[in-house]
């Protein structure tokens, strides 16, 4: 081991040791499943904004997506266009959400549309959706992490054993997802996120500053690079529109992210969680696709895009390049923590045995031991394909298109009161067999629907079977009732509680 | 604090009027294509990207407040 890897690896050890400890701190009362998955509905804003950050920018944003930016240009800023997009989204579900999530003890989204829908089969299709799409991007989580320890290692590790290393510190330190629940996630969220995003966006003005002043200004940036797909790109007209809309609506489909939305103290928190996300999403990623943009003319970066985070890091040595990848291992943590407690919660809330238990004292041992057998499944997939990830990739992007699928159904069933059961599980059903055959034909955009992609696709069949369902074969008089009293709850006076 | 019927509901339709511009402003493609060339398109991201944080405050100022004290 080189001194220079010894002061990686142990800033990457020092780091995660830190997390834990304060995490391991806070107050712990996990004994029940609905305390589990929802930390008692206790934290402020503030932890909200973070939680919410921590899950949403995963390590990819320093890692795939700036190798997006680098191979496309500006089109890179798509992603924060669709995330700021998004925080509006959750400022409009802040109040159906958590207001029907602490007056039916709501843990997880399936069980929010259970309870919408008034159906045990819409809650399990939905949380079988959930989970089979989020597998393929825990595997993703844990493999990025390879970029980290190789940039690390400072070329004494090569890139397979530097995944299967970051496999095997993922998982690790899910060893405290597991025991401490959504609590422990949101209190590890802060620091992580903390350190993710503020010492990042620290280290990104660094870099910014220097780049503008050697001779690395947007003049250098090559004319291809600052040019937006149009009319007559390759890829349809359209292409742009649809990854964009996809990420809007896929957003809230994530059930890691969705959750949040139970975890704050009150919809008026979580409103203000919006607020105060936006900006700092708007500095940090802003700022990350610009400097991302402009290191594109310095030498070796169009070469190794993946590395356009380490590369840069590198102008200030092995400081400065640990410090950088700690902020993708904070990032990565709160991502794949997130989601593995989000499925774990859904397979023992929603899937086994067909639905919940309605106990409030329900015991979150089973919701632990799905997080744990997940994170083992997860990481002996990750380990297995550690040498093919490009196979693993497209699985996560196949994943994206059917997540979305939910999106009609979850939307329209928070906003809308026609919707029904019936057409929930056949629009779900119909939009993934749209999106599932159109991907297979289609991979990257569809030339006869102008360039929408398989997902937009699957949206817009299953949008169509939803409204044309609800329509024709409307809820009974005494399901629309409670639909209705469900709604009408809502206009009731909201908890006391400040934000 | 209460507020009147029909206060809310001017505030209710403000709110959709931003969402609605929110998403015009992001996903109208004649409106990329527009901007799809040169420095513009960056600029053309900054400002929608601004503008879309700009509007999360405009929705908190327009928020129903009655129930929090």
């Amino acid at each position: 081991m080189s001194p220079e890897m010894f002061i990686g690896y142990g800033g990457v050890l020092l780091f995660t040791v830190f997390v834990i400890a304060v995490m391991s701190r806070g107050p712990r009362d996990d004994r029940t499943l609905s305390e589990y998955a929802t930390g008692g509905r206790s934290f402020s804003a503030w932890f909200g904004t973070m939680s919410f950050l921590n899950t949403w920018l995963a390590g990819s944003v320093f890692v795939a997506f700036a190798s997006f930016t680098v191979t496309v240009g500006v089109a890179g800023f798509y992603s924060l266009a669709y995330s700021l997009l998004a925080v509006v989204l959750m400022f409009f579900l802040a109040k159906p959400v958590n207001a029907w999530g602490r007056s039916h003890d709501l843990r997880t989204q399936a069980d929010l549309l259970g309870l919408r829908y008034g159906s045990r089969t819409v809650r399990v299709i939905a949380a079988v959706i959930g989970v089979i799409a989020s597998i393929p991007w825990v595997v993703l989580g844990m493999q990025s992490l390879g970029v980290v320890f190789t940039a690390l290692s400072f070329g004494v590790v090569a890139p397979i054993a530097a995944t299967i290393v970051g496999v095997i510190f993922i998982a690790v330190r899910q060893i405290w997802t597991a025991r401490l629940g959504t609590r422990g996630l949101i209190i590890s969220d802060m620091v992580q996120g903390l350190f993710a995003y503020g010492i990042g966006f620290l280290i990104i003005i660094g870099l910014l500053v220097w780049l503008v002043t050697n001779g690395h200004g947007l003049a250098e940036v090559a004319p291809g690079l600052l040019t937006l797909p149009g009319p007559d790109s390759p890829l349809g007209p359209l292409y742009l529109f649809a990854l964009t809309a996809t990420g809007v609506l896929g957003a809230w489909s994530w059930p890691d992210v969705f959750v949040r939305l139970f975890s704050v103290r009150s919809p008026e928190a979580v409103q203000k969680s919006a607020v105060q996300a936006a900006p700092i999403l708007l500095l940090f990623s802003g700022s990350l696709v610009v400097v991302t943009l402009l290191a594109t003319s310095l030498p070796g970066v169009p070469e190794a895009p993946d590395y356009v985070w380490f590369t840069l890091a590198g102008l200030g040595g092995v400081g400065l390049v640990t410090a950088a990848g700690v902020c993708v291992v904070a990032a990565t943590m709160g991502n794949v923590g997130a989601n593995l407690q989000a499925i774990g919660t859904q397979i023992a809330n929603d899937v086994v045995g067909g639905g919940r238990s309605d106990e409030p004292g329900q015991s979150a041992r089973g919701a632990k031991i799905a997080v744990a057998a997940v994170t083992i499944v997860s990481a002996l997939i990750a380990l297995a394909t550690a040498n093919i990830t490009t196979g693993i990739f497209l699985l996560a992007i196949i994943s994206y298109q059917a997540i979305c699928q939910i999106a009609p159904t979850l939307l329209l069933g928070v906003f809308w009161r026609r919707g029904t059961a019936a057409a929930a599980n056949s629009a779900m059903i119909s939009g993934i067999l749209v999106a599932a055959v159109l991907q297979v034909l289609y991979p990257n955009s569809i030339p006869w629907l102008a360039g929408l992609t398989s997902g937009v696709a699957g949206l817009i069949v299953n949008t169509a079977v939803y409204l044309i369902v609800s329509i024709a074969r409307p809820n009974s008089p005494e399901e629309q009732r409670r639909v209705d009293a469900l709604f009408d709850g809502l206009r009731t006076p909201a908890v006391a509680v400040h934000a | 604090m209460a507020y009147s019927d029909a206060s809310a509901v001017t505030r209710s339709r403000a709110r959709a009027a931003i969402l609605v511009v929110d998403l015009l402003i992001v996903l109208f493609p004649p409106l990329q294509w527009a901007f799809s060339a040169g420095a513009m398109s960056l600029w053309y991201y900054v400002a929608v990207t601004v503008l879309v944080t700009l509007s999360l405050f405009a929705l908190w100022a327009l928020r129903d407040r009655e129930g929090v004290q």
